[in-house]
């Protein structure tokens, strides 16, 4: 299944330079990979603080945990599958966002990392570019936990619904 | 000084900082802790340069919660870059954020990253869940509580 506005990576990962378990797993994106002939991937995985594949949905899918996925962030349960629905529906919200990931920081089992995300909301067509932070713990290869902070007032702001 | 050594000497100046600048309520002591042109990120609260502007921006900020208490719930650290996560509770008895004092506990989420250098605090990029601290004094209600 493809998020509105998107065209699916072939099923063949374009980009894999390990077959370890990620850190970090990114999925329901919008990549831009520098290749003229597949411009766009949907996931990427991070391990040791470097991108090892680039490439389609299932592609990543056996990286995230399974129903045991903790999501700490209170916009949505827990559970591996309602956080992909979740991410979907912002994928819909947002088709051409991009988010680039300005640090990642790994120690031990944790990774840590700061993206800034630039893209345009659909239902009123302004630009949005706002940050988050993430921390993941990874358990057996797999994210087990996620906590993060969005810059939610910001990303309302460039849609004239600010915090205040 | 071993790499190992140095990580847990920047995680040490972090835990430092918050404990002594933030949990004991003295913002002044931020500038002993930082360069003298650090800089601070604060997203869409915009950023502030110099190490006397970042004391300023938490007179302000700490005056307003003067019983803020931030607690540790993560910490990693690699090479300069020591990331922590807190869980920061607080009452709101000054104007903050630019909404006026109501005496009401808040509590949020926030990540913080510190860029060490030569022992001090040069960079700083604050995410903390404004949208969240907005909510719980009354200034904002979100599209999804609405």
């Amino acid at each position: 299944m493809s998020p509105a506005g998107f065209t699916p990576a072939a099923s063949a990962p374009m980009f894999q330079v390990a077959s370890d378990m990620a850190d970090l797993v990114l999925r329901n994106g919008r990549i831009f990979t520098g290749d003229r002939a597949r411009p766009h991937a949907a996931a990427l995985t991070v391990s040791n603080g470097l991108i090892t594949a680039v490439g389609g949905e299932d592609d990543v899918a056996a990286l995230i945990g399974p129903d045991t996925y903790l999501q700490n962030t209170g916009w949505t349960p827990d559970g591996s599958d309602v956080f992909s629905h979740a991410l979907a529906i912002g994928r819909g919200a947002m088709p051409d966002g991009l988010a680039v990931q300005t640090h990642v920081v790994a120690e031990n089992d944790r990774v840590a990392s700061i993206s800034l995300w630039d893209g345009t909301i659909t239902r009123s067509g302004s630009a949005v570019d706002f940050t988050s932070a993430d921390f993941l713990r990874i358990e057996d290869g797999v994210a087990a936990e996620h906590w993060d902070t969005v810059d939610t007032c910001s990303s309302y702001e460039e849609h004239q619904e600010g915090c205040s | 000084m071993s790499s190992t050594e140095q990580l847990e000497a920047n995680k040490k100046l972090a835990r430092e900082y918050i404990e002594q600048v933030f949990n004991q309520h003295n913002p002044a002591k931020a500038a002993d802790f930082a360069t003298a042109d650090v800089v601070w990120h604060g997203g869409g609260l915009g950023d502030i340069a110099g190490a006397a502007g970042l004391v300023g921006l938490l007179e302000s900020f700490i005056g307003a919660l003067p019983d803020l208490y931030a607690a540790e719930q993560d910490l990693v650290a690699e090479n300069d870059l020591v990331v922590v996560r807190l869980v920061v509770s607080a009452t709101v008895k000054g104007t903050l954020l630019g909404v006026p004092a109501d005496g009401k506990p808040v509590r949020w989420s926030a990540v913080d990253i510190y860029r060490v250098t030569d022992g001090k605090i040069s960079e700083e990029w604050a995410a903390d869940d404004i949208a969240s601290i907005m909510m719980q004094v009354g200034a904002f209600t979100p599209p999804w509580a609405a």
